[in-house]
């Protein structure tokens, strides 16, 4: 009985001893954390307010912003050892700047490199005393573009003025390709671009409703506006002289609240979102038609994404999927994939968790990959915002988390595969 | 051969002769034991110097069974103790007692010597006015120092005629009846039954022809101070021989012509001598412990065989064990052997002579082990002191606690390594951040979990030591010294003639029939 008894010691205490060893190692956990594949981007203490709630890419530089319509952005430069610190904050001063709803990497419109439009005012003092739509550069460098009477006067405006009527939300969207700015207004559904550095302002298209140009996409000469009040997004060619309308298509409101546009293998295509769990993807160039009779996609769509529930991201049904949209290279192949913003998503059984479905346009509109947050928490809300950044031969994703953490996070591997993962994922 | 069978014991007589015994009475055996252990007490004092002593024994085996000899030698001790006029009227006493006795001249002349020693004594202390002559010296008593013995002859039935004789020449031949038997001299004549005081030497007694009973003679050595009781069977018209059994071991039964299983009484116990008629006989020579001794013999009328059964033991021996426990489990070289409860009789068990591993269990005791000697032919007690287990309440706490902790740090070790190999995951698919709270609840698990292993090792450890130590003694057992077997279960007893105890001084009468002298006799 003894020896039986001291048998049984011994043996529980060498099967624990074999647990003892890595137990013993809590440091590693320190190891696994550090130089971890996501990274934190710190929020700027002038942003107050949703920090993570929109995001652009340029490159390797990437914006993120607050809330719309409030203040507060920072810039920051990423490559494999990002820095969390921001290279720069924008639009601090709440009497000059407002962040718009949809910020556009600028291009070379300003001039100079990693340039963004993020917001509308007055803009940096040095930069006059006129309503404008406000950008600026990695480099701190402000500029400001010029707007419509209308637009500073009905949109912009009334943002710094307490007084001024309800009805305006004073946020607009711009985007820009080529050098070529586009923005519009649903507040007052104007739309216009930029011939010489002056606004050439476009009527709004017959069949737009009020809440024309809540999205605007552009990529090369085709610019996409959106009316998702009755579903529509409109197609135009961007000239000089402005916006001319080639076609109308139409999913069904609130199809189009979202929109981005990309060209992959020299084919433009549209990302077109509901918000709500649809997200069509067209050939933007295959969209005509006189725009009085928008039809529904037809040969033009490409592929129709669905959010894809899994064992760690569950409720598609409440979890808005296609809030946000972005379209990146991320496995380094130089086809594009699009990044799919479902920030109500509740992942690993956090509510509202939120997740980015990555999805690759060939082949079959599964998910190819979900990112979220290991360290998941209720309401993170990740996926408000999302962009593609530039890291070595492929693109990283980076995300807004404007809930909990009130951050953006970037997302430095990608379980697509492909040549450069990045030694952060090895 | 001889007319009658003769039983011959170690005994002498002494040298004078004598006729008929005065004391021609039957003897009582227990005033003769009286007097015979008084005549060796006497004996014994007289060899020590202590003559007034010694004559006081005298004196009660006198008072006992008045046979002259014992008159005898309390004059001799008078004598020795200087007091001469005792010494003298104790001589005359004996000669009053036993005129004829063959020493009779001789003790007359002691006397004379004594009374002109004292008479000398006297005149040597008077003044003599003439003079003249000094007195003689006193009378030497050239008698040789050595005290008498008593011998007494009987026969049954009594009124035979009895002679001894005494060989005093050394040298001379055996004695023979019919022959004129050179060196030996006639000392007494006379009728059984007759005492004869005798001094030490070799005698050869005579019961001759008598009515229709045969002779029957023997010859005896006489030791000093001693009593000799010699007693004739006779029978008539057979021829007997003597048959005496005795054994390196006290007390072993002997059975006669009874084969076993016998079915008869035992002839009786070591050493036992009996007339048989001649022939052919068995015997079986028994005892506890031993092997049976069997012999065959071949008697012929008239011979005197003495048979030593040299008994040896039997190769196994019995362990008889109990203990301090109420139910004891025994086990011997491994095998178990039995279980002794309280209260019955000790577990027997019969092992093979020699060394054997026995071990003894109860509950709640410590279990005994140790090697016993299992003697030969013996039994030997084995009494078990058991003592108490000694508590492992403290070392299975401990065990328990200690196992709880290991097991608590084992579990929370997976857990941490869980939590690691998941964080390794996440990080392996790109979703890993660096506030994971899984980082910090796997490093406290990790922390609680060496916390654990210390702990639950130092209980272990603990626990262990708790499991060896025992303060208490262990179980023992006292051993006794070997025993003889205990005698058979007494058999149901058939039609017996004789009871043992008695029958050495008893008169005992041959199955056959046939007659003998059968002598008996202690010193």
């Amino acid at each position: 009985m003894r020896t039986l008894t001291l048998s049984a010691i011994a043996t529980l205490a060498g099967g624990t001893l074999v647990a003892l060893v890595p137990a013993c190692s809590w440091g590693r956990f320190d190891d696994v954390t550090k130089d971890g594949p996501i990274v934190y981007l710190d929020r700027p203490d002038a942003v107050s307010s949703l920090f993570g709630a929109s995001a652009a890419g340029d490159g390797s530089t990437l914006m993120v912003g607050g809330q719309p319509g409030v203040t507060g952005a920072a810039i920051f430069r990423v490559d494999e050892q990002p820095s969390s610190a921001p290279l720069t904050s924008v639009c601090v001063d709440q009497g000059r700047c407002r962040l718009v709803a949809q910020p556009a990497a600028a291009g070379d419109v300003a001039g100079g490199q990693h340039c963004f439009l993020y917001g509308v005012g007055l803009g940096d003092a040095s930069l006059g005393d006129a309503y404008g739509v406000l950008g600026g550069c990695a480099d701190g460098t402000p500029f400001k573009l010029p707007v419509p009477a209308a637009i500073a006067s009905k949109v912009i405006k009334p943002l710094f003025d307490p007084l001024a009527p309800s009805g305006f939300s004073g946020i607009l969207s711009v985007t820009s390709s080529g050098g070529r700015v586009v923005a519009a207004s649903p507040d007052v559904g104007l739309a216009w671009t930029y011939a010489n550095g002056m606004p050439v302002e476009s009527p709004r298209p017959a069949g737009a409703d009020g809440t024309y140009g809540m999205s605007v996409a552009s990529t090369g000469a085709l610019v996409a506006i959106s009316s998702p009040a009755s579903g529509k997004v409109f197609v135009f060619d961007a000239t000089d002289t402005g916006l001319t309308l080639r076609g109308c298509v139409s999913g069904g409101a609130p199809w189009g609240v979202v929109m981005r546009a990309t060209t992959d293998g020299g084919r433009a295509l549209l990302a077109v979102s509901d918000a709500l769990g649809t997200v069509d993807v067209l050939d933007l160039a295959a969209i005509k038609g006189d725009g009085s009779s928008c039809a529904a996609p037809g040969a033009e769509l490409v592929t129709n994404l669905r959010c894809a529930e899994s064992e760690d991201g569950t409720g598609c049904d409440g979890a808005a999927f296609g809030y946000s949209l972005a379209f990146g290279d991320l496995d380094g192949d130089g086809d594009a994939e699009i990044l799919v913003g479902a920030p109500g998503l509740n992942t690993r059984k956090k509510p509202n968790g939120g997740a980015v479905f990555v999805f690759d346009l060939e082949g079959d509109p599964v998910p190819k990959d979900t990112l979220f947050l290991s360290s998941a928490a209720a309401e993170d809300r990740l996926g408000t915002s999302v962009a593609a950044v530039r890291v070595g031969a492929r693109d990283v994703v980076a995300t807004g988390v404007p809930g909990q953490k009130r951050s953006a996070a970037l997302f430095f591997c990608s379980a697509l595969g492909g040549a450069s993962l990045g030694p952060r994922c090895q | 051969m001889l007319g009658g069978a003769l039983l011959v014991a170690p005994w002498s007589l002494s040298p004078l002769v004598r006729e008929a015994t005065a004391q021609s009475a039957p003897v009582s055996q227990e005033r003769l034991e009286q007097s015979r252990r008084a005549m060796e007490e006497g004996q014994g004092l007289y060899g020590q110097k202590k003559y007034a002593e010694a004559a006081q024994a005298f004196q009660r085996a006198y008072a006992a069974q008045p046979f002259a000899a014992f008159l005898f030698n309390e004059a001799v001790c008078h004598e020795k103790l200087g007091d001469v006029d005792r010494a003298m009227d104790t001589f005359r006493r004996y000669l009053a007692a036993d005129p004829s006795s063959p020493d009779a001249e001789a003790v007359r002349g002691r006397i004379k010597r004594l009374e002109a020693g004292k008479a000398a004594a006297a005149d040597a202390g008077a003044v003599d006015p003439d003079g003249g002559a000094p007195p003689p010296p006193p009378v030497v008593d050239t008698t040789p120092e050595v005290i008498r013995s008593l011998v007494l002859v009987e026969s049954d039935p009594p009124g035979a005629p009895v002679a001894v004789w005494q060989r005093i020449d050394p040298g001379a031949a055996a004695f023979r009846p019919e022959l004129e038997n050179k060196g030996w001299k006639e000392v007494m004549t006379g009728t059984a039954p007759a005492a004869v005081t005798l001094m030490p030497g070799k005698f050869h007694i005579v019961v001759d022809k008598w009515r229709t009973y045969n002779r029957s003679e023997t010859n005896i050595e006489v030791l000093p101070g001693h009593v000799h009781h010699f007693k004739a069977n006779l029978s008539q018209g057979a021829f007997m021989a003597f048959l005496r059994v005795s054994s390196n071991v006290k007390g072993a039964t002997v059975y006669l012509d009874d084969p076993p299983p016998h079915e008869n009484p035992p002839w009786g116990p070591v050493p036992r001598g009996e007339l048989l008629a001649a022939g052919e006989h068995t015997i079986w020579v028994e005892s506890p412990g031993y092997e049976p001794f069997t012999k065959k013999l071949e008697l012929t009328a008239g011979d005197q065989v003495e048979v030593l059964a040299e008994l040896e033991r039997v190769s196994y021996g019995y362990l008889l064990v109990d203990g301090n426990a109420p139910k004891i489990t025994v086990t011997v070289d491994g095998q178990p052997r039995g279980v002794f409860e309280a209260g019955g009789q000790p577990l027997k068990l019969k092992e093979k002579a020699g060394k054997h591993r026995v071990v003894a269990e109860a509950d709640g005791k410590k279990t005994f082990d140790d090697e016993i000697e299992v003697p030969l032919g013996q039994s030997r007690e084995v009494h078990v002191v058991f003592v108490n287990r000694y508590g492992r309440g403290a070392a299975w706490a401990a065990a328990i606690a200690g196992a709880a902790f290991l097991g608590g740090g084992a579990f929370l070790g997976v857990q941490s390594n869980k939590a690691h190999d998941d964080m390794i995951a996440d990080r392996r698919a790109g979703r890993l951040a660096p506030d994971d709270a899984r980082g910090d609840k796997g490093k406290a698990f990790a922390y609680v979990a060496d916390g654990c292993f210390v702990v639950g090792g130092a209980l272990a450890v603990l626990a262990t030591y708790e499991f060896i130590r025992d303060p208490l003694p262990p179980s023992g057992a006292n051993v006794d010294d070997p025993r003889d077997f205990e005698a058979p279960a007494p058999r149901k007893k058939k039609a017996s003639l004789f009871d043992p105890r008695i029958r050495d001084l008893g008169f005992a009468p041959s199955p056959a029939g046939g007659g003998g002298f059968f002598l008996t006799g202690a010193f």
